[in-house]
């Protein structure tokens, strides 16, 4: 997979660059701001950009208003944005209307490689990836009109992790329940959510926004 | 003065009123005529001290007094003479005071020239008064024959410069109200019509001497007496619309000195009739003046529509009045207005420069909050760019070894350093530890979203981490100063951990609205009530904020049934 990482913190950058080379990823350019970020997509065709959310100039919202201009010229290039800060606001703007191909993780999680590389493979083929701390405090939150009381205990940890990006597969591995459980349980949650039928991955995409939005 | 009033009452009236020479309203009316001279002078004597009127006034009925006494004494010639020399004096003593009014002097040349003038016709027509209406009376010394050439002659001069006088009195008094200002033409009011009604009346009496078909037939007798009575009435009354002697020096003083904070302003533009009065106090260490409110006031250069009237005390200047110049036409007025406001001021101004003091503190008190808002920023921005990304670095470092290590077999085909492994993974498990408390410290500090997003997304994010459900209503819109956006977020934020801390509340209402003030941030629960801002709380540090931005909090906790902080915030 082609990557291009854009991170003014360059021991950060270069320690990411070096364990996604080490995981079998090839990293076509490493930016220290986001300004040739959309040039850098349009030369080298990547398959995600990995964008940490705070950069120079302004050191606020710049990583991410560039790749969501990256994602609205070219779709189908995988967004994975980086950010100190747990805030579902810009996880909210990086999703969208439901997006695909998009990610939101805080940063530290690249000492975690699994959980990195799989976010990274998952973002680069058009799925999603959201924190799982994000997804913690999403689920924790807690609101009136919410639609998520409606989801027993065990339904919303499977959203939770439906949210992440994981795939029934992995959901299951990791919750040890066997894989018709977790189709059950996550039917159960569409229709909760009210979520029409419609593709599978487009609606995985909804549930997140639907965790995101509630409260 | 009022024993020799008296004893020259006594001297003139009672001989004649016994004697019953003269018809008694003849006597009455110039009794009253020279009594009301004589009351209304000491009036304004004693009111207005400075201005020259009342003594003028006093003076001239005191001699209209003294003339009646000797005109009527009797029988000696010089005595009638002298008599008849003043008798007409008043009037000429008049046209002096109503050309001064009501100052009492006279500075214009011209003026002058009229009422010297009116002092020399006065005397010189002792020379051709008529007394053929009483045959009895001593012989005049000081006539002139009018009857021959020359004597004829003389006589028509003598009256037509009396006319002439008349004349420029009537140009000068119309010249005084066409130019006076409201405050002088307050106070010639009453003077004006009254003194022209009686150079009228005088001026036909003299046409009518020199042979004009003008004079006031016999019927029409009344009017002169009218208008010599209503003369020093109209003084009086001039004397009295003049602010000062309504007022009196020592009530104004009694008010002044006892006026506290804004009550001194509308004290003293009572005292002067000006409601456009500004008082300035003089503060040295400023090198400048302030106002009631501790405002720098730059005091206008004299110019026709604002004067400045400096006020001094024990030779130090301690403020100034700012003022219609039209109030420069009752120095007396001013200059009593200013001694009593003086007392005042001085207390006034120690009010005023501890309100400049308390400006500045509270300044400095915004500036405080703002620096330390900056501060924490700052504090912030280092966190995250230097001690995070350093551990995040670290944590990399860590996953390559990890990694690396995983990699490595022994030579038998074991995984080497499994021990190693497991103190690295514990390592990194400490380390996600550190960095998410990390995080959260900075979000403590400083939280960025409210730079980045803006008041309500920060709000937004507080109320995701609340374990208490919380309901947001309303929000901030349109971005606010920065101080004002973080005094609220603060606000919300000290609220909600407390709910949580203390409140056993089971939902929390959050409230952003704008308000005419400003913002106004609500957060209210169910819980137990009770709480107190104590010294070295939350509560009392975002009180202390909220006022830094001249915002209020309020905390309304009675036990029992929840707690609910307001804080209402003006945005500049």
């Amino acid at each position: 997979m082609r990557v291009i990482l854009a991170d003014d913190a360059s021991l950060v950058r270069q320690g990411i660059a070096r364990l996604l080379e080490d995981a079998g990823f090839e990293i076509v350019a490493q930016l220290p701001d986001a300004v040739g970020l959309l040039s850098s997509v349009e030369a080298l065709r990547p398959d995600v950009v990995i964008v940490d959310i705070r950069m120079p100039p302004t050191h606020t919202t710049e990583g991410l208003e560039a790749a969501l201009d990256i994602k609205n010229r070219h779709p189908t290039v995988g967004l994975l944005v980086l950010s100190q800060h747990l805030e579902s606001r810009y996880a909210m703007k990086l999703f969208g209307e439901g997006r695909p191909g998009v990610g939101y993780l805080l940063k530290e999680r690249v000492g975690d490689l699994v959980e990195f590389t799989d976010a990274v493979r998952r973002v680069g083929s058009g799925g999603s990836a959201l924190d799982p701390e994000m997804t913690r405090l999403l689920l924790d939150r807690r609101a009136n009109r919410d639609p998520i009381e409606a989801l027993s205990p065990r339904e919303r940890e499977v959203l939770g992790m439906i949210a992440e990006g994981r795939s029934n597969q992995a959901i299951g591995d990791r919750l040890c329940l066997n894989a018709k459980t977790v189709e059950s349980h996550v039917r159960s949650i569409f229709i909760k959510l009210g979520l029409l039928p419609e593709p599978e991955d487009h609606r995985r995409v909804l549930a997140v926004l639907a965790l995101l939005r509630a409260g | 003065m009022l024993t020799l009033t008296l004893a020259l009452l006594a001297a003139a009236f009672l001989p004649s009123v016994i004697r019953g020479d003269h018809p008694p309203f003849e006597v009455y009316r110039e009794l009253g005529v020279g009594v009301l001279f004589v009351v209304a002078g000491l009036l304004g004597w004693t009111r207005r001290p400075a201005s020259g009127v009342g003594k003028l006034l006093t003076v001239a009925g005191l001699v209209w007094l003294l003339a009646r006494a000797l005109v009527w004494a009797g029988t000696n010639a010089v005595v009638f003479s002298a008599g008849l020399v003043l008798v007409l004096l008043p009037i000429a003593f008049l046209a002096h005071l109503a050309v001064g009014f009501p100052s009492g002097q006279v500075s214009a040349p011209f003026e002058r020239f009229v009422v010297v003038s009116s002092y020399l016709v006065i005397i010189a027509g002792v020379a051709f008064l008529d007394l053929s209406g009483c045959p009895d009376c001593p012989r005049n010394l000081l006539a002139i024959p009018a009857e021959e050439g020359m004597g004829r002659w003389l006589r028509a001069a003598a009256l037509g410069a009396t006319l002439g006088a008349i004349i420029a009195f009537c140009a000068v008094l119309v010249r005084h109200w066409r130019r006076g200002s409201p405050a002088a033409r307050r106070v010639l009011a009453p003077v004006l019509p009254t003194a022209l009604l009686y150079a009228a009346v005088s001026a036909a009496n003299i046409l009518s001497e020199l042979g004009a078909p003008v004079g006031l037939g016999r019927q029409w007798l009344w009017v002169e007496d009218v208008a010599i009575l209503a003369v020093p009435v109209a003084f009086l009354g001039g004397l009295l619309r003049s602010r000062l002697a309504r007022y009196g020096v020592g009530e104004l003083v009694v008010e002044l000195g006892s006026a506290v904070g804004g009550e001194l302003r509308s004290a003293v533009s009572r005292a002067l009739g000006d409601p456009s009065v500004e008082i300035a106090y003089w503060v040295r260490d400023l090198d400048g003046y302030i106002d009631a409110d501790g405002r720098h006031l730059q005091l206008p250069g004299d110019e026709p529509t604002r004067a400045v009237t400096v006020i001094t005390r024990a030779g130090e200047r301690i403020g100034a009045l700012v003022h219609d110049p039209a109030l420069r036409e009752e120095p007396g007025l001013l200059d009593a207005v200013c001694a009593a406001a003086g007392l005042a001021m001085e207390n006034e101004r120690l009010h005023a420069e501890v309100l400049a003091r308390l400006e500045e503190v509270s300044a400095s008190r915004s500036r405080i909050v703002e620096a330390a808002d900056a501060e924490r920023r700052r504090v912030e921005r280092n966190l995250h760019d230097g001690a995070q990304q350093r551990l995040v670095t670290l944590s990399l470092a860590l996953t390559m070894a990890r990694s690396r290590l995983a990699k490595e077999t022994t030579p038998a085909g074991e995984p080497a350093g499994s021990q190693v492994g497991e103190l690295l993974s514990d390592a990194a498990e400490e380390l996600v530890q550190a960095l998410r408390e990390l995080r959260e410290l900075g979000r403590g500090i400083h939280p960025a979203i409210l730079t980045e997003e803006g008041l309500d997304a920060a709000i937004q994010s507080l109320t995701e981490r609340s374990p208490v459900p919380v309901e947001i209503s309303g929000h901030a819109g349109a971005p606010l100063p920065q101080p004002v956006e973080a005094a609220a977020y603060y606000v919300v934020s000290e609220a909600l951990a407390n709910v949580v801390k203390y409140a056993n509340a089971s939902m929390v209402k959050v409230a952003v609205d704008r308000c005419e003030r400003g913002l106004r941030v609500e957060v209210a629960d169910d819980g137990l009530g009770g709480a107190v801002a104590r010294p070295g709380s939350g509560l009392e540090g975002l009180g202390d904020r909220v006022a830094a931005l001249d915002g209020r909090l309020v905390v309304d906790s009675p036990p029992g049934q929840g707690t609910r902080v307001t804080a209402e915030i003006p945005c500049g």
